[in-house]
């Protein structure tokens, strides 16, 4: 099964996710037509958001298919302002550094260059030992501005009811998912919880509780 | 009659260790009984300083905030001030003058954590201890003053920087508190409703909050379930400046 199945269907964990980031993704992959660079891309699995891109280079710690370069993110084998666009995808929280990866960031961009991210403010720890923050607005705002980028957007996605429901398909489902005989009650359980938790969220929103939040920056000339 | 007894001495064993575990009372014992009588004890981000009450006597107590109490919403009716007015990425102490350090709810809010703790491993004695506790799942507060979130290697990443030595890094509560956590915070929303939208919702609300109310009762024994615990609602940590550190220094 492909990643961007999970944000697709709503029978699957991250649909209340998909629903608001696709739209939205999808308006600012449409203006992306020059060189296009996703960082730690694992499968990149929104890379269909951004057809008119003229090259699509990815870059990853290791590969899941042939077409990944596998490099370190935080040296990055580019020139200086050689990427018009970067795509920052559940990255920023798995760097120790956050601040001088940015820096790094912002040398391989043109200027005028786009920063493109996609951050979760709760997710449970993973990946050890490589998860260090959670990095909240206003922080990659800040470091962001320090290191010379200027923040034309922020948006918080989702709110109480969105948090609610990740910990209830990632956690009580995907335990269930693992029984053979009872799986098919995950698949309910995550519908359920997808339809009820997005209407709550309609009715009441609690912005600073948002799961996630996708943010676009410009390099400042 | 001994049944009834047991289950009451059950829940009551359940509630005690569940007070124990969620305002890491251990954490707080610990960070008091270090403050001996003439050690000086540095509340970094004191706030309206409420630890000072705590103490005793003859402990030299100094409080340092950014905010004074009246200069920023919501802290207004503090009933202490903090000593110094002052910037916790530029501490106006003197190198290895403190004993014990605490930093509550504090690091999330500054910009740049790394700067902030080096500060506080400068003004450490030899010997000396920092008390932190910061949360991983709460909302966004004070903001815009509100920049991170740590998971536990963060903390780790951050103390080995700086130079300081990792005592412990405990995570308070694992998924089902922070499910609790999370449901309580709906309260408050609902009640800012108007009445009609309250009443529509209200049969719902009862169910929300019969579920918030069954896994918060329950959130002890429920955690150990967890035994990873890699979602939680904050960490408590501890961090040393061995002497050794200090004669490299």
């Amino acid at each position: 099964m492909k990643r961007i199945d999970k944000f697709n269907s709503i029978w699957k964990e991250n649909w209340l996710t998909g629903i608001r980031l696709i739209p939205k993704l999808a308006k600012w992959g449409q203006s992306e037509k020059g060189i296009v660079l996703d960082l730690g891309c694992g499968e990149s699995p929104f890379r269909y958001l951004f057809p008119l891109a003229k090259y699509y280079i990815r870059i990853d710690r290791n590969a899941v298919d042939e077409k990944v370069v596998i490099a370190d993110i935080t040296r990055i084998p580019l020139n200086d302002e050689s990427v018009d666009a970067v795509l920052l995808f559940q990255v920023l929280g798995d760097i120790p550094e956050p601040k001088s990866f940015l820096k790094e960031v912002s040398r391989i961009l043109k200027p005028e260059g786009r920063m493109i991210i996609f951050e979760s403010m709760c997710y449970p720890e993973h990946d050890m030992p490589h998860d260090y923050y959670r990095l909240m607005p206003s922080g990659i705002d800040y470091l962001s501005m320090k290191v010379g980028f200027q923040c034309t957007e922020i948006t918080r996605l989702g709110g109480l009811f969105t948090r609610f429901a990740m910990l209830w398909n990632k956690f009580i489902m995907g335990k269930i998912k693992n029984f053979p005989v009872i799986c098919w009650l995950a698949h309910i359980g995550i519908f359920l919880a997808n339809i009820i938790c997005y209407s709550l969220d309609q009715v009441f929103l609690h912005p600073n509780l948002a799961e996630n939040y996708i943010a676009r920056f410009v390099k400042r000339t | 009659m001994q049944l009834l007894s047991n289950i009451k001495s059950y829940f009551e064993n359940i509630y005690l260790r569940k007070l124990d575990y969620a305002s890491g009372r251990e954490f707080t014992e610990d960070y008091l009984k270090r403050a001996n009588p003439g050690t000086t004890f540095l509340d970094a981000g004191c706030g309206q300083g409420n630890i000072r009450d705590l103490l005793p006597e003859d402990v030299r107590y100094i409080g340092i905030d950014f905010f004074e109490g009246d200069n920023c919403e919501g802290y207004q009716g503090w009933q202490h001030r903090p000593d110094i007015v002052a910037d916790l990425h530029c501490l106006p102490l003197r190198d290895s003058s403190c004993d014990t350090l605490v930093l509550l709810h504090v690091l999330e809010h500054l910009h740049s954590p790394q700067k902030a703790i080096s500060e506080l491993a400068r003004v450490m004695k030899p010997g000396a201890r920092l008390y932190i506790a910061v949360p991983f799942l709460h909302q966004l507060h004070h903001q815009p003053n509100d920049y991170y979130r740590f998971a536990r290697y963060s903390l780790e990443h951050l103390f080995k920087s700086v130079g300081l030595t990792t005592v412990s890094i405990r995570p308070t509560g694992g998924y089902f508190r922070s499910l609790a956590h999370i449901l309580g915070r709906f309260i408050p929303l609902y009640k800012s409703k108007k009445w009609f939208i309250q009443l529509l919702l209200f049969p719902l609300v009862m169910w929300i909050l019969f579920l918030r109310w069954t896994i918060s009762s329950f959130e002890y024994p429920l955690d150990l379930l967890d035994n990873k615990q890699e979602l939680t609602c904050g960490y408590l940590c501890i961090a040393s400046k061995t002497i050794a550190n200090n004669v490299n220094a």
